[in-house]
């Protein structure tokens, strides 16, 4: 009777660590697609438009790629730095709470002040992650571009600032740039006064 | 003396398919052999032609529908194009418009001063300096600004260069109706390159038709072309190398360039 019950249990553990593996994966997958940086493909399909075949030329040299692999480092480049930002920020503030934390820790009163600025501090940096999960996930970075055919399927708003056009969309602003001979929307930074 | 004769059996059923490997070799090589001097006179004599019809013409329009394969990234083929008409002024002025198939266009001017592109559509433009012959400028466009010019071959100072060097062989195929046109098609190739033209018979030897083929590119895509028009005295319109912005129209920077437009970007 007891090796039954033996048995049983073993089988529910492993049934349990495989159920825990395949919930992990799960996540796993779902996590991947946080760090693709502008791979949402703005809710249509985007498909590659020039090979070797695009140049309609017999030579043998043919325009190089390296820009337009340098334009994705930057992209990332711009990626890490906008994240890195942020956290320093999130550093700055922290630090400055602490220094008003050590101030006014003789008194009882303060003492409650520091148990809700805990609070406030935990509020906020569970506000920090949701807004850095939301801005992985669904945000587009800074320089990642996307074509007037994507544009287009959003709802924007058009504002002029300086002479310079700006597409919000969403939380998104974008500007518009020539990039392989075609005209692209890119994401810019939120123009100063807005 | 048994066990001698099976050994020798086997050596023989052995040997038998590098024996023949060897002869097909051989056969393949007698084949090249004669499809190089396949190279023939008729070749060089039909492109040749063309080539100097085309690099003595002064002033130049060419219409022309063209299509190219874009292998995707999940292994499918794609075929995008576009509808293309350039007009040429030797030696450095040139007018590019191009419709794609996507209702997206592709403008670009060039008076010997200043490269613009256009879009009217959205109403934007971008511009670089640049001073240069037309082949300069169509070099300009494809490595700095990665905006390849199609069938720029046809306008190149060195056409003959350019398609007949280091030919490691050419074909005349056979004579060849296009849209009405009767043509001499010829099938070339280089070490990148297989390439089919379509040359007009007559006094006026210029190409009907284009294949190109990437032979080294995976998936072998295809860049074809089918001359509509060539006009050999456009008329062409005061300022039609230039581009003078209508109102509202705004510059924008090229990204390949990253320059920084001033902020009154919307002047010229």
């Amino acid at each position: 009777m007891m090796n039954y019950k033996w048995q049983t249990l073993v089988a529910g553990c492993a049934v349990l660590v495989v159920l825990l593996f395949v919930v992990a994966e799960v996540e796993a997958r779902r996590g991947g697609g946080r760090g693709g940086g502008g791979g949402r493909g703005g809710g249509g399909k985007s498909f590659s438009r020039s090979g070797p075949a695009s140049s309609g030329s017999v030579r043998s040299q043919r325009p190089t790629s390296s820009q337009r692999g340098g334009s994705k480092m930057s992209q990332r480049d711009n990626r890490s730095a906008d994240r890195g930002d942020r956290r320093s920020n999130k550093q700055d503030n922290r630090g400055d709470r602490n220094d008003a934390r050590k101030e006014n820790r003789e008194d009882w009163q303060d003492h409650r002040d520091d148990v809700r600025e805990d609070r406030q501090d935990f509020a906020e940096d569970v506000y920090d992650d949701r807004r850095d999960y939301y801005d992985d996930r669904y945000r587009r970075r800074v320089g990642v571009s996307i074509t007037y055919a994507t544009f287009s399927s959003l709802s924007c708003t058009t504002i002029h600032v300086n002479g310079v056009t700006y597409y919000q969309c969403g939380s998104d602003w974008y500007s518009r740039t020539y990039r392989g001979g075609n005209v692209t929307y890119v994401v810019v930074n939120t123009p100063a006064g807005y | 003396m048994l066990v001698l004769r099976m050994f020798l059996v086997a050596l023989c059923v052995a040997l038998l398919p590098v024996a023949c490997a060897i002869a097909a070799d051989q056969g393949t090589a007698q084949v090249e052999e004669q499809i190089d001097e396949q190279i023939d006179e008729q070749v060089r004599e039909v492109v040749s032609r063309s080539v100097k019809f085309l690099t003595n013409l002064k002033h130049l329009r060419m219409t022309a529908e063209f299509g190219f394969d874009v292998l995707q990234e999940d292994g499918q083929m794609l075929e995008f194009g576009s509808h293309q008409e350039i007009t040429i002024q030797r030696p450095d002025h040139f007018r590019i418009e191009v419709d794609r198939r996507d209702g997206a266009s592709g403008n670009v001017v060039y008076d010997g001063k200043e490269i613009v592109l256009f879009n009217p559509e959205q109403a934007v433009y971008a511009k670089a300096p640049f001073t240069g012959e037309i082949d300069d400028a169509f070099d300009f466009l494809a490595e700095t600004l990665q905006r390849p010019v199609p069938l720029r071959d046809f306008f190149a100072s060195d056409l003959g260069d350019i398609l007949l060097e280091k030919i490691e062989s050419g074909l005349y195929v056979e004579e060849s109706t296009v849209a009405g046109v009767l043509c001499d098609h010829v099938a070339l190739r280089n070490n990148n390159v297989d390439y089919q033209i379509w040359i007009a018979k007559g006094d006026e030897p210029l190409p009907r038709r284009m294949i190109i083929t990437h032979k080294n590119e995976e998936g072998w895509p295809q860049f074809w072309a089918q001359f509509l028009e060539w006009d050999l005295s456009p008329k062409i319109a005061n300022g039609a190398f230039t581009y003078d912005p209508p109102k509202g129209a705004e510059r924008i920077p090229v990204a390949e360039l990253d320059e920084k437009i001033p902020e009154e970007g919307g002047q010229p």
